[in-house]
């Protein structure tokens, strides 16, 4: 995790608020937040023995609350999510929380590590951020319950390692470049108006049904991404997308920290790709097979055997197979943003979205989340995966498949 | 029919803090986009009915009763 970079794999959630907020009040909920949760101000450390990583709780510290008077939002969360300062292997906080007030705009961008929170966490935590309650809890998240030994797991897991074998077969390929050296952190937020959103949602529930998003929303994203493979005249390229999925049914049990999440590998064939409609049934299908040969559970016996290892002994067949990839990209639907949270320190809250950096390979993600009847779409990138012109091709065909255009600022 | 969609619901898709009635609000409940998805499974092989995209709206899967009305008119 640490030599891939995981370990600092950071993202930012921005919450625009109706007013600036007092910047007192946040630094008071932020010395209670960081009192009612350790795990704020804790870090990695792998057992000697048997290599399962554990938290290791450090000195309590200040959160960091940092304000900014000037500058632009895309370039603030663009230099922190670079920056480096949140490790989990390293002692320090896992949490900052930046205000940026530029005349009549202010936002609270909260930058984040997701070996710690997922959209759901991060949910939770906007939730009670806003609260003077100190008394620390013993909330651990799901500390990697026990699930058999090594060999048990293998044997879980062996039903998705065949299926990883059929993977060759199958021209994955994703934005990652090898002879490009990946750089920075990169990405543009899409912001829908509400118009625009109801005529987004309209041409969904047309093409494949109102409740339908996942595979909607995903086929759509991988779309985008084969538009800007295919010109790059490589050939032929089947998307291989990589879903997260809810382990946990019931929303009110799952977890503030840790809410570890299954991940789906959907493969898309090249033809299927053609037609939005197509690529969306394909999606679908491609679901129900992996539902009905049980590979969530084989999958998830598999991510379980994963963490007792460094990510480069596990990332080595899975790059192998996949012939340098791990898959064609990063996707996610949110929902609702901050959906139980209506102001934040007395402050509306306008609009909410979240900006996960990506790594590479894939070297692109593209996210879909809500607020306020208003949807976002957040494309992420590493330099030297995606050049200006493929950008622009990209987010063309983004609007071209959601039947609505949006400005394009964060 | 509405007893054993029930029962898919309760045993295979979410998980209730209390007992769902056909009449509990499955949204509220916990059903997302993932969970209908493995629903529409459960339907297809249960009562062999294939929906179709017009008929996945919000207003016919907010509970079980009405679910069950959505299958009988596509039976």
């Amino acid at each position: 995790m640490r030599r891939s970079g995981q370990g600092s794999h950071i993202a930012a959630t921005v919450i625009e608020l109706a007013g600036k907020p007092d910047p007192y009040s946040i630094r008071k909920a932020a010395e209670a937040l960081c009192q009612r949760h350790p795990l704020l101000h804790a870090h990695l450390r792998r057992s000697f023995f048997t290599f399962i990583a554990k938290w290791q709780i450090g000195p309590p510290g200040a959160l960091p609350v940092i304000t900014h008077e000037t500058g632009n939002l895309e370039e603030l969360v663009t230099r922190i999510l670079n920056a480096g300062e949140i490790d989990i292997f390293r002692p320090g906080p896992n949490l900052q929380i930046h205000v940026l007030s530029q005349g009549d705009n202010h936002s609270i961008i909260l930058l984040w590590p997701h070996a710690l929170f997922d959209a759901i966490g991060i949910e939770k935590l906007i939730a009670e951020l806003d609260s003077l309650d100190s008394i620390p809890r013993q909330e651990w998240g799901e500390t990697n319950p026990s699930s058999g030994t090594p060999a048990e797991l293998w044997k879980a897991a062996y039903p998705m390692i065949e299926e990883m074998r059929t993977f060759p077969s199958a021209s994955i390929r994703s934005l990652h470049q090898p002879r490009r050296r990946s750089g920075a952190a990169r990405f543009e937020v899409l912001k829908f108006s509400s118009d625009s959103t109801r005529i987004i949602q309209d041409k969904l529930a047309k093409t494949s049904g109102e409740l339908l998003m996942i595979p909607y929303f995903a086929a759509l994203s991988a779309r985008a991404v084969a538009k800007v493979i295919n010109s790059r005249n490589t050939g032929p390229s089947d998307m291989l997308v990589s879903l997260p999925v809810q382990r946990i049914a019931n929303p009110s049990a799952r977890p503030l920290f840790q809410n570890h999440m299954a991940a789906w590998s959907l493969l898309l064939g090249d033809q299927d790709l053609n037609e939005l409609s197509t690529a969306t049934k394909a999606l679908y299908r491609s679901y129900a097979s992996f539902m009905k040969r049980k590979l969530p559970t084989a999958m998830e016996a598999l991510i379980k055997l994963n963490e007792r290892c460094p990510s480069r002994f596990y990332l080595f067949p899975i790059t192998h197979y996949l012939k340098g990839e791990i898959c064609s990209l990063f996707h996610s639907h949110t929902g609702k943003v901050a959906a139980q949270t209506e102001a934040l320190f007395t402050k509306p809250i306008l609009n909410a979205y979240h900006i996960p950096s990506v790594s590479t390979p894939p070297g692109i993600g593209i996210f879909f989340s809500e607020r306020n009847s208003q949807l976002a779409c957040t494309i992420s990138w590493r330099e030297g995966s995606l050049d200006a012109d493929e950008l622009i091709t990209l987010r063309q065909h983004l609007f071209d498949d959601l039947g609505a255009k949006a400005p394009t600022s964060p | 029919m509405e007893t054993k969609l029930l029962e898919i619901i309760q045993n295979e898709i979410l998980e209730f803090t209390g007992s769902p009635t056909p009449e509990t609000d499955l949204f509220e409940a916990g059903l997302d986009s993932m969970a209908i998805m493995q629903l529409l499974l459960h339907i297809e092989d249960h009562f062999k009915v294939v929906l179709e995209p017009a008929d996945l709206s919000r207003e016919n899967f907010q509970t079980t009763s009405k679910i069950a009305t959505l299958i009988t008119s596509k039976s």
